[in-house]
């Protein structure tokens, strides 16, 4: 059983909380920093394939080890963040998925009866990360 | 789920800050425990427990 009275040699709670979060954010930095160096490894190795310099493989290496990065990345976040953070950021992403799901469907539908133009990736990716930004803020505002 | 946590808290002049420390959970995790907008997981009310020295039922309230 662990003291219900903290001893005043042990770090307090308040310590504790402020070496979480700092350690928090030096994390979130570095995952930001590991990106954005790989999106520029990555464009870096695609305009030397394309110009012949290195072989093609090379990006698929690069994509490989960013893909991988990023899965670790989102599996070290989500051992990091605690419960309430965790549904927070399972709301968000549920809302997410079905809003990818919906768009997708629905433009699928309309441009079959030939109402609209083929489906677009890129804007409903948009309205995907769009939509999980704000559920996930309306939960940080504490609409719950 | 009604909970003294606050008294409890009060009792040793805790800080939500400080509870959250020694929970390893955010500020806001405690005061959304606090004020029943969020029931904790099974894993947390034991280490709530453990950390007041008192069985989960002396904590918590699932009566309605």
């Amino acid at each position: 059983m662990t003291n219900s009275k903290p001893s005043k040699k042990a770090e307090s709670g308040e310590q504790k909380l402020v070496r979480r979060r700092r350690a928090f954010f030096l994390f979130v930095i570095f995952g930001l920093v590991v990106a954005a160096g790989a999106g520029f490894a990555s464009g870096l190795v695609t305009a030397k394939v394309e110009q012949g310099l290195i072989p093609e493989w090379a990006v698929y290496t690069v994509l490989a080890a960013t893909a991988a990065g990023f899965i670790w990345f989102g599996y070290r976040y989500y051992h990091r963040i605690d419960e309430l953070d965790l549904m927070d950021n399972l709301w968000a992403n549920t809302v997410g998925i079905y809003v990818y799901v919906i768009i997708t469907f629905v433009w699928m539908a309309l441009d079959q009866a030939g109402i609209a133009p083929p489906p677009q990736h890129l804007p409903i990716l948009i309205s995907t990360i769009a939509a999980s930004g704000l559920a996930y803020l309306t939960r940080r505002i504490g609409v719950r | 789920m009604k909970n003294r946590l606050k008294v409890l808290r009060a009792e040793r002049d805790w800080s939500q800050a400080e509870l959250a420390g020694n929970l390893d959970v955010s500020r806001q995790a405690v005061n959304a425990i606090e004020t029943g907008k969020h029931d904790p997981s099974l894993p947390l009310a034991f280490r709530i427990s453990r950390l007041f020295n008192l069985p989960i039922e002396e904590i918590f309230d699932d009566e309605q």
